[in-house]
C-alpha cells in the first residue's frame, strides 16, 4: 500500500513540549497569504481576504497574518509552526469557502503532519501500571525449597493417555457394570 | 402443525415466567438496583479500596470507549481518533464512557460501565488535522478493470490530562447525564 | 542413456524455476542520474561553505511588533511590551547594533536581557526546587537537586524555548541562535514575565513549561545511587532493623541467559524484590526498588503537574543521605 512510498516517513505520535500536560498552546504561529490582485485564480483567495481574514486575525490573536500580493503569480498559503515545520500550499482556482477550509485545517494541525504515515495510534510512557507479568509472578514459593529432582515437580502429565491404561480403565467400567447387572 | 403448537407454548411459558411477563425484565433494568445485602468480607474489601484511593494517590489507568473503539489510558497519554469528530483544538472535554478502572492495587470492572460519576478521565484536544494520503488500488488482470482512490481521514489528537478515582466505591449512582 | 534419463527428469523442474523467479522484476524506478547529481550538488555547496540559511526576520513579511504580541496571546499571558522586546535582545545584538551606530555617527540606547534572564533564572531555580521538594515530598535532597538541574538545563530550556518560537524573533548576531541564546531567552522571558505580571503567573508559567517536561520521565534517573544497598541498610539501621536479601527464583542457571530474583526482607516481611542476570544484580535491583518505595518515587507514582500557586519550602523531614 502506500507505505512502499519511499517518500513518505513513518513515525509515531509525539505533541512539541508535552503541549496539553500544563497549558495548551496553539501551534499555528504565522501565515503568509501570497496572491495576484488581477488574476482569477486568484480571485477565492482575494473574497477570503476581503470577507473573513479580519474575523480570523481578531479570533487568533495568536496566528501572525502576513498578506504578500505579487503581481502575475498563482495564489499560494504558507503556514509556520512551532515546531519549525512549514506547510506550502497551493490554492489556485480555490473557491471561499473551500480556502475557509483548508485554512481551518492549516490553523488547527500542530504540524505537517500529513507527511508522516502513523504506525501507532496511541502513545504512552507507562504501559504498565500495575506491573508487567514475569515468569515468577504468580510461581508457587515451595518450589524455592524444593529438592530437586522431585517426582512431584518432575512428574510429566501432559503424556497422552497409553492404551494399556485406557484398556484397564475400560475392562473396570465393565466390571463395574457386569456388578450392576447381577444385582 | 403439532410442532408449532408446541414453538408456541414455549414462547407463552418464557412470557410467563417471570412475573409480570417478558418485559417487566426491561422494565426492572432501569430501576435503581435494590440496596442488597452485601457480604462482610465484600464490605471491607470495597471499604480498603476507598481507603487506597485517599491516602496513596498511584497512577490510575481506565478503558475508556471513544468513537466505536476502546483506549487504555492513563495521565499523559497521547491519541489519535479518526474520522469526523466536532471538538475543537483547545477544547477540555470528559470521556464519560468508562469500562474499566484500576490504580495499582485494585481493578474496577464496569458491568458494562463504571457507575457514572465515580471515574473522571479528563483529556485536552491538541491537534486536528489531515492523515497523510491513503491510496486505494485496485486491478483485476485481464479484466480491463482498474480503480485508483485517493483519501485523507480527519485525526484529532488528544492529550488525556487524568484519569481520577473517586473514593465512593459503591455508592448509588447520581444521575450525572 | 542414464545421462539422457537424467536430463529428462530435470527438465520440469527448470521450467517450474523459471516461473517462480521471472526475469523482470518490478520496482521503483528512480532514475540513474539522480544519485550523481544530487551528490554533484552537495560537492558544490560544500565548497561555497556550507548551507546557508536566511534569516526569518530579513523576509519582506516580518513584522517585529505583530510577532511579539502574537507571541504573547499564544502563551496567554500579558507581558510589557517594552519588556518583551528587552527579552528577545540578545547582547551579542546590541554589541553588533554599537558597532555599527559608531560607525555612522548616532548613538541610540539599547537594553539587552542580561538583567531579566538572571532575575528569571533565579526564579526559576528557587521555583523548580520548591515545588519538585512538595510533590517529591520524601525524595532526598540530592535527588530532588539531581531533577531540578535536569529541569534548568540549557538544553532542556533550550529545547522549550525554542518550541515557543522563540528562535525566529530573537534578536542576535548569529542566525540560526544556538541554545546558549535560546535558553537564555526563555529565562528572559520569564524574567520579563515576573516583572509585569507578578510571581503567581510567572511560576504557573515555569510549571506548564518546565517542569511539565517531566511528563513521561522517571525522576530516578537523574541521580545515581553508586551503592543502592547500602544506601538501603543505613537507612533500615537508623529506624533499627535489620536487612536480610533471599534467592527467591532462579531461571537457566550456568547459561548465558541466567535470571536470578532476590527478595529483600525485614522481620519476615519481603519490602522488595529485584531481577538481574547475577545475584549481585538483583540483589541490588531489589535494593534499588526498596528505595524508590521508600522516596515515594515508584513506577507507578502519580505525577502532578498541577500545583496551584507557589509552594511554601520544607526541607525539615527528610532523609539526608550525605551527611550519613
Amino acid at each position: 500500500m502506500s507505505n512502499k512510498n519511499l517518500f513518505l516517513k513513518s513515525g509515531f505520535i509525539r505533541a512539541p513540549i508535552q503541549n496539553g500536560v500544563g497549558r495548551f498552546v496553539p501551534q499555528l504561529q504565522r501565515i503568509v497569504l501570497k496572491f495576484c490582485k488581477t488574476y482569477g485564480a486568484s480571485q477565492g483567495l482575494r473574497e477570503f481576504i476581503e470577507q473573513d481574514l479580519v474575523d480570523f486575525a481578531k479570533e487568533n490573536p495568536s496566528v501572525v497574518v502576513y498578506l504578500k500580493p505579487r503581481r502575475h503569480r498563482g495564489p499560494v498559503i504558507v503556514a509556520e509552526y512551532l515546531n519549525g515545520d512549514r506547510v506550502w500550499m497551493s490554492v489556485h482556482n480555490k473557491t471561499h469557502s473551500e480556502i475557509t477550509k483548508w485554512i481551518e485545517v492549516l490553523r488547527t494541525q500542530q504540524g505537517d503532519i500529513s507527511s508522516l504515515r502513523l504506525r501507532k495510534y496511541q502513545y504512552t510512557d507507562y504501559p504498565s501500571v500495575q506491573g508487567p507479568w514475569t515468569p515468577f509472578t504468580f510461581k508457587d514459593p515451595e518450589l524455592n525449597t524444593a529438592q530437586l529432582p522431585d517426582p512431584h515437580f518432575g512428574a510429566n502429565d501432559r503424556l497422552p493417555i497409553t492404551a494399556t491404561e485406557k484398556l484397564r480403565l475400560l475392562f473396570e467400567k465393565q466390571k463395574l457394570s457386569d456388578v450392576k447387572t447381577a444385582e | 402443525m403439532s410442532v408449532f403448537r408446541a414453538g408456541l407454548q414455549r414462547i407463552t411459558n418464557v412470557l410467563k415466567s417471570s412475573p409480570g411477563g417478558f418485559l417487566s425484565r426491561f422494565v426492572t433494568n432501569l430501576t435503581p438496583v435494590e440496596d442488597k445485602a452485601i457480604p462482610q468480607t465484600s464490605k471491607e474489601v470495597i471499604a480498603t479500596c476507598n481507603k487506597l484511593i485517599e491516602q496513596n494517590p498511584s497512577r490510575s489507568f481506565a478503558i475508556i470507549h471513544l468513537l466505536g473503539k476502546q483506549w487504555r489510558v492513563t495521565d499523559g497519554d497521547l491519541l489519535v481518533v479518526e474520522g469526523y469528530w466536532p471538538p475543537n483544538i483547545g477544547d477540555k472535554i470528559t470521556l464519560d464512557k468508562v469500562l474499566l478502572a484500576a490504580t495499582k492495587d485494585f481493578s474496577l470492572i464496569g458491568r458494562p460501565l463504571v457507575q457514572p460519576g465515580l471515574v473522571t478521565v479528563t483529556a485536552t484536544v491538541i491537534s486536528k488535522g489531515l492523515s497523510h494520503t491513503r491510496t486505494h488500488f485496485k486491478k483485476k488482470r485481464r479484466k480491463q478493470y482498474m480503480r485508483i482512490n485517493f483519501q485523507r481521514a480527519e485525526q484529532t489528537m488528544l492529550r488525556i490530562n487524568s484519569v481520577d478515582i473517586a473514593s465512593k466505591i459503591n455508592k448509588p449512582a447520581s444521575n450525572v447525564f | 542413456m542414464n545421462k539422457i534419463c537424467v536430463i529428462r527428469r530435470f527438465i520440469p523442474l527448470t521450467t517450474k524455476a523459471m516461473k517462480c523467479y521471472p526475469t523482470t522484476v518490478q520496482t521503483q524506478k528512480i532514475h540513474r542520474w539522480v544519485a550523481p547529481t544530487l551528490m554533484e550538488l552537495k560537492v558544490r555547496e560544500k565548497k561555497l561553505g556550507g548551507k546557508k540559511y536566511s534569516p526569518r526576520n530579513t523576509y519582506l513579511e516580518w513584522n517585529l511588533e505583530a510577532e511579539l504580541y502574537a507571541f504573547g496571546k499564544r502563551l496567554n499571558e500579558d507581558f510589557d511590551s517594552d519588556l518583551l522586546l528587552q527579552a528577545f535582545t540578545d547582547r551579542s545584538y546590541v554589541i553588533k547594533e554599537e558597532q555599527k551606530q559608531k560607525d555612522l555617527g548616532i548613538d541610540i540606547k539599547m537594553k539587552d536581557n542580561r538583567e531579566l534572564a538572571s532575575n528569571g533564572e533565579e526564579f526559576i531555580k528557587n521555583y523548580v526546587q520548591v515545588y519538585l521538594e512538595t510533590i517529591l515530598p520524601r525524595f532526598p535532597l540530592e535527588g530532588v537537586s539531581g531533577v531540578r538541574e535536569h529541569l534548568i538545563s540549557e538544553e532542556s530550556l533550550a529545547h522549550v524555548s525554542l518550541h515557543l518560537g522563540t528562535k525566529d524573533i530573537i534578536l542576535a548576531a548569529e542566525y540560526p541562535v544556538d541554545r546558549f541564546i535560546l535558553a537564555n531567552a526563555f529565562k528572559a522571558i520569564v524574567g520579563a514575565l515576573l516583572q509585569s505580571s507578578g510571581d503567581e503567573r510567572a511560576a504557573h508559567f515555569v510549571r506548564d513549561f518546565v517542569i511539565a517536561q517531566l511528563q513521561g520521565k522517571d525522576v530516578n534517573e537523574f541521580w545515581t545511587i553508586d551503592d543502592p544497598y547500602e544506601m538501603l541498610t543505613n537507612i533500615l539501621k537508623k529506624e533499627g532493623a535489620t536487612l536480610e536479601p533471599r534467592l527467591i527464583g532462579e531461571a537457566g542457571k550456568n547459561t548465558i541467559l541466567a535470571c536470578y530474583r532476590v527478595g529483600l526482607y525485614v522481620e519476615k516481611k519481603m519490602i522488595s524484590s529485584g531481577y538481574g542476570e547475577s545475584i549481585k544484580i538483583a540483589k541490588e535491583m531489589g535494593a534499588r526498588e526498596a528505595l524508590k518505595k521508600i522516596f515515594g518515587t515508584e513506577d507507578h507514582m502519580k505525577p502532578n503537574f498541577q500545583l496551584e500557586g507557589i509552594p511554601k519550602p520544607n526541607t525539615n523531614i527528610r532523609y539526608q543521605i550525605a551527611a550519613s
